[in-house]
């Protein structure tokens, strides 16, 4: 019921267009980078998926973060410009219901635009590797790893959406955050694993199973604490206010 | 007399600052209660304390025999509220906003054109809240407070920024409502003849603290007492409130 009145609240706020055109955005770029210079990729000895996304990953990672951010400021700004949080503040519903059910929302925006990526790089690889094997499965687990490292950059980004009722502040918070994480390494120890480092760690860039179930567990880590955050958060904004 | 909301020592401190002081108040059932008192006495506050939005320093309450915290969820299931502005969602219409609070609330969908109608926005449904007066959003307020008849209504200043002819149709309205629904209103307001034309009972708040609270004629009763010139209500209310802050050392 709550996810149900959550997609009601969106209405006419220009979420599903954003995260639908910003993915449309994202998905220009592998066949164009690959229609630019074909020489430089058909003659990489590689998995097709795997050379399409050391070519296009990073950019495809960063707009997929721009995305989460954007996404955030859209579902908080509905919440916030009318007060409507105040309105749902003085109903019986828990709080942290309608966080995780907008979170929810947010992460099947998502999942459908790293869908829709991979059908693009499925695409490429399809018309400019076509005896490639194994694409499929390739897909898949690159789509499902894709999806779940971004899991804990939206959580993060829809905490810092909850904290500020300024959408721009949010906004600037998220943009800076996308930037300073595509300068840092993610082989760097701690740093590599910031929420909004991880989804820049592709899966054939991992060097053996050991650092990809690591980078799994870290994930899974970060996605429990961020939730632990949140339902402090809202005790803590009762009390204080 | 059945006491629907009742306090019992209730306070709220805000590190140095007292907003709510140690109040004791006694609202019974099927009556309008004026909440009285100039900006910043804590009328606010202690609406916010009832619907749980900001939890007492000290002291309790219990609403239609509910404490607070125990029983949060269900002191919000039966209570409506407005407190402060108007809170809605400026991308979605009148009736969206209200059948939001119809789906959180389980309320049958009949309830959205009811409070639509009884709250003269019927005719405007269809139109995004953002695109609303002041006093059209004021309106679809209460008619999120009165969905589903709530045997409490809590409304905090529910005339602020409407014309004379919308101050008297929601006066009107809410005067109608014990009667209509069987329910109890709190309803705060600085201006005394505001009150004066709504509530049975009176509460008067000052700094926190809780001055008087009875019927209009036990406060024409306790004026004329206590020296003040009981002809004009407002001469009253001002009169206590003036005696209050010198007591208190010159403090407005």
């Amino acid at each position: 019921m709550i996810l149900a009145l959550e997609m009601k609240k969106l209405k006419r706020t220009g979420f599903l267009p954003a995260i639908f055109l910003g993915s449309l955005f994202a998905c220009t770029f592998p066949p164009a980078n690959t229609a630019l210079r074909p020489e430089l990729f058909v003659q990489q000895k590689l998995p097709a998926t795997e050379i399409l996304l050391n070519a296009n990953g990073q950019m495809l990672s960063m707009v997929n973060l721009l995305l989460t951010v954007l996404g955030a400021c859209i579902l908080y700004h509905a919440e916030f410009s009318g007060s409507g949080i105040k309105k749902m503040n003085t109903l019986p519903v828990n709080q942290n219901l309608l966080f995780f059910h907008k979170t929810l929302l947010l992460l099947l925006g998502l999942a459908a635009a790293v869908i829709l990526e991979s059908c693009c790089l499925g695409f490429c690889a399809v018309h400019w590797f076509p005896s490639e094997e194994k694409l499929l499965l390739h897909l898949a687990q690159h789509t499902g790893y894709t999806f779940f490292l971004l899991v804990p950059a939206a959580l993060l980004m829809m905490l810092i959406a909850l904290s500020f009722e300024n959408m721009w502040v949010t906004l600037g918070i998220g943009v800076i955050c996308v930037f300073v994480s595509t300068m840092i390494p993610t082989d760097t120890s701690i740093l590599g694993y910031f929420p909004f480092v991880l989804p820049f760690r592709l899966l054939f860039g991992v060097q053996d199973d050991e650092a990809l179930i690591l980078s799994l567990c870290i994930c899974l880590a970060e996605i429990w604490v961020l939730m632990f955050i949140e339902i402090l958060l809202q005790k803590l904004r009762r009390k204080l206010s | 007399m059945n006491t629907i909301i009742e306090t019992h020592n209730l306070t709220k401190r805000y590190k140095d600052f007292t907003a709510v002081n140690k109040i004791n108040l006694h609202i019974q059932k099927g009556r309008i209660y004026g909440f009285l008192g100039p900006n910043g006495a804590g009328k606010s506050t202690t609406m916010k304390m009832f619907l749980g939005l900001t939890a007492p320093t000290s002291g309790s309450f219990s609403i239609n025999g509910k404490t607070y915290p125990k029983n949060r969820k269900e002191i919000l299931q039966e209570t409506g509220s407005f407190i402060e502005s108007p809170a809605y969602y400026g991308n979605l219409t009148g009736e969206e906003n209200l059948q939001i609070i119809q789906q959180i609330l389980k309320l049958p969908k009949s309830s959205v054109k009811e409070v639509l109608e009884l709250t003269g926005l019927y005719e405007h449904r269809r139109r995004p809240v953002s695109k609303y007066s002041l006093g059209m959003k004021q309106r679809l307020g209460l008619a999120g407070a009165l969905m589903g008849h709530p045997p409490v209504l809590i409304l905090d200043e529910p005339t602020n920024g409407l014309d004379p002819a919308g101050i008297h149709e929601i006066r009107t309205l809410i005067r109608s409502l014990p009667k209509k629904y069987d329910c109890t209103v709190l309803v705060s307001s600085h201006l005394l003849s505001e009150i004066e034309l709504m509530a049975d009972d009176i509460g008067i708040l000052n700094h926190g603290r809780l001055l008087f609270e009875g019927t209009l004629t036990e406060l024409k009763t306790h004026a004329h007492e206590l020296g003040y010139p009981s002809e004009n209500l407002e001469e009253v209310f001002l009169s206590m409130i003036e005696e209050d802050n010198v007591k208190r050392g010159g403090r407005i």
